[in-house]
């Protein structure tokens, strides 16, 4: 049963807009059930009154009456403040996000929590702050609410906020240890995805990708309503941009690929770097295919640039959120993503147009120093793969054991290391060329901006609740192994040494039995410096003391969430990840 | 003339702080004395009683049988006015008093005239009165929760202070002070200059979190303090877990969340920020005595300008991080002192592992960088309080 959802797109009490377009209805495809909340077994929204931690009534669930085939909730989307409104919305635009990573032409799977649980908890009005985070031990994501002014700001509201923490969500999800790193550049990878993932949100949205589009003559270049993440929230918060929502991906911001890691911004800034080169490539594609539509149905680019922004958006998805899967677990660097990128499309196109363009963009940009840094090899055979028992190794924590025991030179396990096999994943995805997703989305009329929009058959239109349709399917197997790189440490920030993750991600073509791609960490000895430029900050902020005690027999967490525990003399520091989502209280 | 001294007493969690000025009276050295705050917190290992007993005997002893020149109630916590009232009730001692200083927003008419702070205390006072259900509905309490839901019962409090302000001394002589209040006929010494540096004369400055929150209880112009018997209360079971929720996660998420602690915590926070900052000059000297108040009150001393460098600190809010000025404002207060150079005085009042992270040791690190600071939790056995004397010659 398929169910409709009215979904804010954009937060009425920070736009001047009238209602009416600022809601969209979503139609999902199916879960296992729903309930009255709304809650599936995968996302429940669990409304708790921020004064009294009372629980609030949830939406309730309505079947498809008098010849309807659509389910719903009982809300009136007019009325944006209800409880009821709020708890649907959010809901819809978790759902979105996940389908978004989850299609079969992107990762080709249900996303597995990082929790140990089934249901991401959904508290739409958790309190009092100009605040939103993703927290992993509590299994929620919790959104806040404040006054701007005189005005009621509900941050689960925000398409942007919404879409951004949900993606904190998968990401850990699908790299979990990206949330312990202590490398910037690995949380600022967390940030950037998340930042991208709102952009895709924003590009998902018809009603809005139209009224752009109509006001920046069809290019994503010449506006901040699509790159500016969190604007509105941001300036509702602090006019003078210093509470950190305040992001701009249309950005030029470079590392020094000759410069001292430990010389590197903070995670927040950091993340410009990455979001910014990967936005540059979202404004590329669809240039490119502005002119591919235009000349396809002898339009202007402008009225082309609505579907050009649709069948760019795909590209994206599958080239960039792909390249999650393809990353080594541990510590990582933006190179790593530029190759776990790479290798994924490579691994699945020939055409070698837009991953040419990649890797002179992070040259540019100075993360890495040599555009040949980010050459991945791809599809190749090896004796111990085809003679895999593939089904083995997913169903079976003691082959898989042994199967890396015998395997540790291919995978890059030192010797000496006590290593970890990770839960394997078997995606079943689907390939499809952007000339594929041209010719699938030639009838689809209502993509293009500037034309009549009639309703499409499913009620939204937007390409992202229709069910996967074309390209041709493959399965393949991600294998990931991780051990721990004891490195020093400074000895005034809690212990002589410490320990990181690190390991490799293999991934197997089934059907082929060939690997498609085998990565670990490009540099991850030359990067101590830029951890020991995070320790420290976090030990003179106080985001951390270091402890000899296990943080689960204390009596209480570090305020901020972060441990640092030293045993046997190396120092371990988990959940620095809490560090993306705390925004200063307003009248703390 | 001699010296002018301060001495915070051990109240363990609490505070106690006698000034002795040195002054003239018709020709004559006299001392004026004034007292800052006298509690300490109930309900938890660091309230007992006991303790304030020689406190008062040695208040009393010192007076000399002269009345105290000056009492100041820095803020509505029992931790800092339920000495006086204690002592009389079960020890039957007393004090005479001149003149009684309360904060501000004490006044019983206070809300009568400022209808946006009321809104807010009284969202403040519906979210003590749910958060104090719903504690008490927990097999066992912290006693973190504990000693916030005793500093913030107003029930207990306002008997104390309404002992301060009918019984210290003539009501004619209790005054309710703000920064704005004018002074120049209340200086308790000819021979200091006394003036406030806060509260605000509108604690709708520091009740803001709740504004949202009166809204949301729709508490309007027409309701009053009586009104909060009629709201309802809440349930104090804990909510079972929605359909289709597994219950395990959800008391763990409301086990994280720790709603109804924070709630008391950030009431809490905004009765420290009413506090009575007030600085004495004296013969040269500086000396600030800050209460509790927290970082916004901090922020709004610093907006108006009046920080500038102090001799003496007595620390704010017993050594607790949120007590710290901002970093800006601190270096204005207490700058680094040069290598060698010596360091102004400061002492806080504090009682190990009462609140968590009060004191907060980082913060005591940070303050022992710029003063040479004394704690009341050093005092050795027998020791009444720590003394710190201010000569007349004046700072070096």
């Amino acid at each position: 049963m398929r169910v409709r959802l009215p979904q804010m797109i954009q937060d009425p009490t920070l736009l001047n807009r009238d209602v009416d377009r600022l809601v969209e209805d979503w139609t999902m495809l199916d879960e296992d059930h729903y309930l009255d909340g709304p809650i599936t077994p995968r996302v429940a929204v669990v409304d708790l009154d921020p004064n009294t931690e009372k629980l609030e009534a949830g939406a309730v669930y309505l079947l498809p009456t008098g010849g309807q085939t659509l389910s719903r909730y009982d809300v009136d989307k007019n009325d944006v403040a209800s409880s009821q409104f709020i708890q649907v919305s959010v809901f819809a635009t978790v759902y979105r996000t996940m389908y978004m990573f989850e299609q079969q032409k992107t990762l080709g799977r249900k996303i597995s929590w990082a929790f140990n649980g089934p249901q991401l908890l959904v508290v739409p009005r958790a309190g009092w702050l100009a605040n939103a985070y993703y927290e992993r031990r509590s299994h929620s994501l919790q959104f806040f609410s404040f006054m701007a002014g005189d005005t009621l700001v509900h941050t689960s509201l925000s398409r942007d906020i919404v879409a951004h923490e949900t993606a904190h969500a998968l990401i850990d999800g699908i790299n979990p240890d990206l949330y312990d790193a202590l490398d910037p550049q690995s949380l600022a990878l967390h940030e950037g995805v998340a930042d991208l993932t709102a952009m895709l949100m924003a590009f998902s949205s018809r009603r809005l990708r139209e009224s752009i589009l109509k006001n920046t003559q069809g290019s994503i270049e010449t506006s901040t309503d699509f790159s500016s993440i969190g604007e509105q929230f941001g300036t509702a918060i602090d006019p003078t941009g210093k509470a950190g929502w305040l992001r701009n991906l249309l950005n030029e911001d470079v590392l020094n690929p000759d410069g001292d890691p430990a010389d590197e911004p903070e995670e927040h800034e950091l993340s410009q770097v990455i979001s910014g080169v990967l936005y540059r490539f979202m404004c590329v594609l669809h240039d490119h295919f502005k002119k591919d539509v235009a000349t396809r149905f002898g339009q202007t680019e402008f009225s082309a640039s609505g579907r050009a922004l649709y069948v760019a958006a795909r590209q994206f998805e599958r080239m960039v959120l792909r390249g999650l899967d393809y990353l080594p677990p541990g510590e990582v660097t933006f190179a790593d993503f530029g190759r776990a990128i790479l290798a994924a499309d490579q691994a699945s196109y020939d055409d070698e147009t837009w991953r040419v363009w990649l890797r002179t963009a992070f040259a540019q940009r100075g993360i890495v120093k040599d555009e040949r840094d980010l050459e991945v090899r791809t599809n190749f055979e090896n004796e111990a793969v085809a003679k895999a028992d593939l089904q083995g190794l997913v169903g079976s924590d003691w082959v898989a054991y042994t199967f890396a025991e015998a395997n540790r030179e291919l995978l890059g396990i030192p010797g000496d290391a006590q290593f970890e096999v990770l839960p394997r994943v078997v995606v079943d995805g689907r390939f499809e060329s952007p000339a594929a997703t041209m010719d699938r989305v030639t009838g689809d009329r209502n993509e293009a901006a500037g034309e009549p929009t009639p309703q499409a058959a499913d009620g939204d239109g937007t390409g992202f609740a229709e069910p996967d349709r074309g390209g041709v399917p493959f399965r393949e197997l991600l294998f990931k192994v991780r051990w721990s790189h004891v490195e020093d440490n400074p000895p005034d920030l809690g212990a002589g040494q410490r320990r990181v993750q690190t390991g490799t991600t293999l991934v197997i073509d089934w059907n082929a039995k060939r690997i498609r791609s085998l990565l670990g960490p490009l540099s991850l000895e030359d990067r101590s410096g830029a951890r020991d430029t995070m320790l420290r900050r976090l030990v003179e902020s106080g985001a951390i003391q270091v402890t000899e005690t296990d943080p689960a027999a204390r009596t209480k967490a570090a305020a901020t969430g972060i441990d640092a525990v030293v045993t046997d003399g190396i120092l371990r520091v988990r959940n620095t990840a809490r560090l993306l989502h705390i925004v200063k209280e307003l009248d703390e | 003339m001699s010296e002018l001294v301060v001495r915070v007493y051990d109240v363990r969690f609490g505070d106690a702080v006698l000034v002795t000025i040195p002054d003239t009276a018709n020709g004559q050295p006299v001392d004026r004395t004034i007292l800052f705050d006298f509690g300490n917190a109930l309900g938890t290992e660091g309230g007992q009683d006991e303790v304030l007993e020689p406190v008062i005997d040695d208040i009393t002893a010192r007076l000399g049988g002269k009345p105290l020149d000056l009492y100041v109630m820095t803020h509505e916590h029992l931790d800092h006015v339920q000495g006086l009232f204690h002592s009389a009730q079960v020890f039957n001692k007393t004090i005479q008093v001149q003149q009684a200083w309360l904060t501000g927003s004490a006044d019983p008419k206070y809300y009568d005239n400022h209808p946006d702070a009321k809104k807010q205390k009284l969202a403040a006072l519906a979210l003590y009165d749910q958060a104090a259900v719903r504690l008490s509905a927990l097999s066992s309490l912290s006693p973190f929760a504990n000693i916030l839901l005793a500093n913030n019962d107003t029930k207990t409090t306002k008997k104390c202070v309404d002992f301060l302000r009918t019984q210290l001394t003539d009501p004619a002589n209790v005054h309710y002070v703000d920064r704005t209040t004018e002074l120049s006929t209340l200086q308790p010494a000819s021979s200091a200059k006394i003036t406030l540096w806060a509260p605000e004369e509108n604690t709708a400055d520091y009740y803001g979190r709740f504004k949202p929150i009166a809204k949301g209880l729709a508490i309007d112009d027409t309701f009053d303090f009586d009104d909060l018997d009629g709201l309802q209360r809440e349930n104090a079971e804990l909510p079972p877990p929605p359909a289709g929720v597994d219950a395990g996660a959800f008391y763990n998420l409301l086990d994280v969340r720790h709603g109804a602690s924070a709630t008391l915590l950030s009431i809490d926070q905004a009765s420290n920020n009413t506090s009575v900052v007030m600085l004495i000059e004296w013969q040269g000297w500086k000396l600030l005595f800050a209460g509790d108040a927290e970082k916004r009150s901090w922020k709004t001393i610093d907006k108006l300008g009046l920080v500038e460098p102090v001799h003496f600190l007595k620390v704010s809010h017993h050594g607790s991080h949120t007590g710290m000025p901002p970093e800006d404002v601190l270096e204005k207060l207490l700058p680094l002192p040069a290598p060698g150079a010596s360091k102004p005085r400061a002492a806080v009042s504090t009682f190990r592992d009462t609140y968590p992270g009060v004191p907060d040791e980082d913060t005591l690190i940070e303050l022992a960088k710029r003063v040479d600071l004394t704690s009341t939790r050093d005092l050795a056995a027998g020791e009444l309080c720590i003394e710190i004397p201010f000569s007349s010659d004046g700072p070096p």
